[in-house]
């Protein structure tokens, strides 16, 4: 799964820990989802979602996906 | 649906009230077991000698140190320019690998405490309920544990501590299994059965720290 949470967040200027306080989640899972380590359950992603204003295929896409439309 | 956006505070992690309230929860169990058995230990041993200084020394030492140690943990960060704050996530492992080595220690110290109250030599009764006594201590703590697992908020880092404990659970299982294989093979030491738990504690303290890290 890719995101595009380093660059939305950068946008704002927000901080990972600012961004952390907003989804109720420790700095280390922003961290973690921003760097593919993780990816965020549905809840949170909706969460995610609704925080940046956007609708989630805007933020989230499929690897695969996202590799046949390179 | 409606999400809430709470104003920037400090480096305290979200759910970590709730987590605190469990770690305290656990802390207060584990104090209240360990003054239970001191409380025992003075009973029974009146009068005989002075052995149960020593173990009445280290349950004491051990529980000063678990509380000295995870005062820090829970006191309220106060933001400091000369000193950069720990991560709360970095106290909340210290804290659970802390309380994992305490629960080791403890059982360590019951399963060998049949030695100093020569419970053998007590009557059946007494010794039944002197292990169904231990036995629900140790229940107690691991409920509390797992209620504190389970409940953590915070999903990314209930995935670590669940992944540290089952780490430390194969740990355990390879490691009774080697030594069970090493008494019937080359008549290594008996290892009781009751000591099952305090290797993974050990582990759990060990691997709580290692997943973190390589995260």
């Amino acid at each position: 799964m890719r995101n595009r949470l380093k660059v939305l967040r950068a946008e704002r200027n927000w901080s990972q820990a600012d961004l952390a306080d907003k989804l109720d989640v420790s700095r280390q899972s922003v961290n973690a989802i921003e760097t593919g380590k993780y990816d965020p359950s549905l809840p949170l992603a909706f969460k995610i979602a609704k925080v940046f204003a956007l609708p989630i295929e805007q933020i989230f896409s499929d690897d695969e996906l996202a590799q046949a439309a390179e | 649906m409606r999400t809430r956006l709470k104003p920037i505070a400090d480096e305290q992690a979200p759910g970590s009230a709730r987590a605190a309230a469990f770690l305290w929860f656990i802390a207060i169990g584990v104090a209240a077991t360990a003054g239970i058995t001191i409380a025992a230990m003075f009973y029974a041993l009146s009068g005989r000698d002075a052995r149960s200084l020593g173990l009445l020394a280290t349950f004491a030492g051990v529980a000063v140190s678990v509380a000295v140690a995870m005062a820090p943990a829970f006191a309220k960060q106060q933001p400091s320019a000369s000193a950069a704050p720990v991560p709360a996530s970095s106290r909340r492992a210290a804290s659970v690998s802390l309380l994992s080595v305490w629960l080791a220690l403890y059982v360590l110290a019951i399963s060998n405490m049949h030695r100093l109250l020569d419970i053998a030599a007590w009557p059946f009764w007494a010794g039944l309920a002197a292990a169904i006594g231990a036995t629900l201590s140790i229940c107690g703590l691991a409920f509390a544990l797992l209620r504190y697992l389970t409940h953590e908020t915070d999903e990314y880092q209930r995935l670590l501590l669940m992944r540290a404990a089952l780490i430390a659970a194969a740990l355990t299982f390879v490691t009774l299994t080697a030594w069970g294989l090493l008494e019937l093979y080359v008549s290594a030491p008996h290892l009781p059965v009751a000591l099952a738990l305090a290797p993974f504690c050990l582990f759990f303290a060990i691997t709580n720290w290692w997943v973190r890290g390589r995260t």
